[in-house]
């Protein structure tokens, strides 16, 4: 850090007097603005943009031109309000273009033309969010964004509305400033009127946007075999819905395009991933700087890609390889060997590098994904990861936790595993909950933090009372939690409600257990807990010295 | 354009390894200070270059007071042989980076001692001053209304009530 002795190498000659302490600035003549040059004027007002930006992204409202009746202090008009308070503001704000690069849409069309215009040449970047069916972009803003492309270096269009549609689709000239380009078609569109089908036109920008480096599209765009996929710095591809795309592209053209961006470092493609078509091995493209991979979609089409892309082992990864909705049936075991595969990776054997973690991720009632994440990491075989496993549900006729559940009793994941979240009920699943805390309770050696609530979040916590110190050695947090919005609960084995908050110190004191060796004990979900913590803290020496609670 | 005058030899000190600039404040205070903690400033490195030049020892003369030159300086002596991205040549306009920490604490000036450092950091070419000037000035009118903004800064509303109300004056809010 710089020196903290700011005045050490300062001195004054002999003719000067001694120590000068700086004087309050009111010892001093005043001094206005009006007494600053024009470049410092500009400078804080600059600043004053990002601090106080003009309205919001999002077409919710709208200001009155100023014929019409208005609140001239609307706080909506942002850093705009220097302009009304002297003459001197005023010009220097109006006749400094740069100020009005940044175009917003949330004040009205006659704004946003009179940013447009004050824009000047400058290089401008466009935000267009339309959230709602009554927030439209009009013909005219529609026209403005389309006629100021060529001094456009960033587009955002976000809209569920045709006309955002019709903006993209006129694009079919060259943009020479473009630098980012994002352009989001949110799911649900179609009550818009817009069509969300349309790949990205053919002649997208002519084909030519030479400083275009990050280009995000969130929608079915298909842009693989676009010429302005070339030389980004960041791809972003996604599918709104989170199906497979209906159109995917070939894995050769997904490779030909990866291989014209030899600068890529983030690359993200979820559910847009290429078929995985038999095509040889041996055809790979390397990607020296990347440092960020996402991919989301199925197995075999992560795994297709990955196997033929090479980049630094530096680089952090993220899978998330998905089953369809409420796939009860989904084999997770049989997702590792490819999850391993499809990292590539080699450990060495003195490697000081921590170990990798593999996170299994349970997506609520609606789907079940794999998420592997890599973080500066490599490994070679299984016994090499650490797991954690969060399965996330609720109360259903299917329920997509369980089959993550039951891969968390398997005993080679349980030598690994570190965290443990379980977070359904039903008495639907019962079983799995019972073979779960036969697992967990039989050996989980590296097991530190577990989330769960109900009947075996009262048996985990009376067994660390009653146990022998090895049981679960390495558990030092446990947060024990109500499932939903009620204390009573169903019991998952016999069906019966199940108040954990009141069962809790009823079995503890039951069972004379006056001491839980952990750090962190949490009991969250509902007020009542709050009572339940103090009739604990009747019963039992809750926590070990040095700990603390919640 | 700066002042520059020929000083006698006995008033800079020392020939040593760390070379001696010699500032002269507006109300003529003579500040010694080593050529290093300055050259964060563009106006005085091209000074510097011309004094090589002319093989001439010159003292500086700057059109601000002692008082304010001194927190300039107090501001160059901290980030002495620091890199500040904001005063690469290349960098954005000054006024974007978030205020440093100690930037803060260094500002935590009144309105008059701010504009007079803001001025002088702009004399001397010094973009990361400017800019975290220009961020806590900026910071000080965030949010306010016009007339909030008047009396923070101590402006006058010089506009005639045509000019304030018509809507001639083109979408100015």
């Amino acid at each position: 850090m710089p020196s903290t002795d700011s005045k050490g190498a300062i001195s004054e000659s002999t003719t000067a007097s001694p120590i000068i302490r700086t004087p309050p600035g009111s010892l001093l003549p005043p001094l206005t603005t009006s007494h600053l040059p024009y470049e410092i004027m500009t400078a804080i007002f600059e600043a004053l943009i990002h601090l106080d930006p003009t309205g919001h992204d999002t077409v919710v409202t709208r200001i009155p031109f100023p014929s019409e009746p208005r609140d001239t202090t609307s706080p909506n008009l942002g850093w705009i309000r220097v302009t009304h308070v002297c003459k001197l503001w005023r010009h220097i704000a109006l006749s400094y273009s740069y100020l009005w690069r940044y175009i917003s849409f949330s004040l009205g069309e006659e704004w946003t033309a009179h940013m447009f215009a004050r824009s000047k040449s400058a290089p401008i970047s466009v935000n267009s969010v339309v959230s709602y069916s009554f927030c439209k972009l009009t013909p005219r803003a529609r026209d403005l964004v389309i006629l100021h492309i060529p001094h456009t270096s960033r587009l955002s269009l976000n809209g569920a509305d045709t006309t955002t549609r019709e903006i993209v689709n006129a694009l079919n000239f060259p943009a020479p400033l473009l630098n980012r380009l994002e352009i989001t078609f949110p799911s649900g569109a179609e009550y818009m009127q817009a069509s969300t089908s349309d790949p990205l036109p053919p002649n997208f920008l002519g084909g030519d946007a030479p400083l275009l480096r990050h280009l995000a599209l969130h929608y079915d765009a298909n842009p693989w075999t676009s010429p302005i996929l070339t030389n980004l710095v960041s791809l972003d591809l996604r599918s709104q819905d989170e199906v497979p795309t209906d159109t995917p592209p070939s894995l050769e053209e997904v490779l030909d395009a990866l291989g014209r961006m030899k600068n890529l470092e983030r690359l993200t493609l979820a559910h847009v991933l290429p078929l995985n078509k038999p095509i040889p091995l041996h055809i790979t493209v390397t990607l020296p700087y990347l440092h960020s991979l996402n991919l989301q979609g199925g197995a075999a089409e992560c795994d297709g890609l990955v196997q033929r892309l090479q980049f630094p082992d530096s680089a952090r990864v993220t899978i998330v390889m998905g089953y369809a909705v409420g796939d009860t049936q989904a084999d997770f075991m049989s997702f590792l060997p490819i999850a391993a595969a499809a990292m590539c990776l080699r450990r060495e054997q003195d490697d000081p590098t921590p170990r990798p973690i593999m996170l299994l991720e349970s997506n609520g009632y609606n789907a079940v994904a794999l998420k592997v994440s890599r973080d500066h990491h490599s490994f070679q075989h299984l016994p090499d990861i650490d797991f954690k496993i969060f399965c996330w549900s609720f109360i259903g006729p299917q329920n997509a936790a369980t089959p993550l559940a039951r891969m968390a009793c398997d005993t080679f994941i349980l030598e690994s595993l570190q965290e443990l979240t379980i977070s359904f009920g039903g008495p639907q699943l019962a079983d799995v909950c019972a073979a779960l805390w036969q697992s967990i309770s039989r050996r989980a050696p590296r097991l530190w933090h577990v989330v769960t609530g109900g009947l075996l979040g009262v048996e985990l916590c009376a067994a660390l009372g009653t146990e022998p110190a090895s049981f679960m050695p390495a558990l030092s947090c446990l947060e024990l939690t109500n499932t939903g919005f009620d204390v009573q609960r169903l019991d998952s084995r016999s069906g019966q409600t199940f108040d954990l908050n009141d069962a809790l110190p009823r079995w503890l004191e039951a069972r004379s257990i006056t001491h839980i060796p952990l750090e962190i004990l949490c009991l969250r979900g509902c007020r009542e807990s709050i009572e339940c913590a103090a009739r604990l803290e009747e019963v039992v020496d809750l926590l070990d010295d040095g700990g603390s609670d919640e | 354009m700066p002042t520059i005058v020929s000083v006698d030899d006995s008033t800079v000190p020392g020939e040593g390894s760390s070379r001696l600039l010699l500032l002269v404040s507006s109300d003529n205070k003579h500040i010694v200070v080593e050529e290093d903690i300055m050259s964060r400033s563009r106006f005085i490195s091209k000074q510097v270059e011309g004094f090589e030049a002319t093989s001439q020892r010159h003292a500086i003369l700057l059109p601000f007071s002692s008082f304010v030159l001194n927190k300039v300086i107090e501001y160059c002596s901290h980030y002495r042989g620091y890199y500040l991205l904001e005063d690469d040549p290349d960098a954005a306009p000054p006024g974007r980076s978030p205020v440093r920490e100690w930037d803060q604490e260094f500002l935590d000036v009144d309105r008059n001692m701010l504009l007079r450092i803001i001025k002088a950091a702009h004399y001397l070419e010094i973009k990361s001053l400017v800019g975290s000037c220009a961020r806590a000035i900026a910071d000080m009118i965030r949010g306010k209304t016009t007339e909030e903004m008047r009396e923070i800064l101590g402006v006058e509303n010089d506009f005639t009530p045509e000019e304030e109300h018509s809507p001639s004056s083109k979408c100015t809010g």
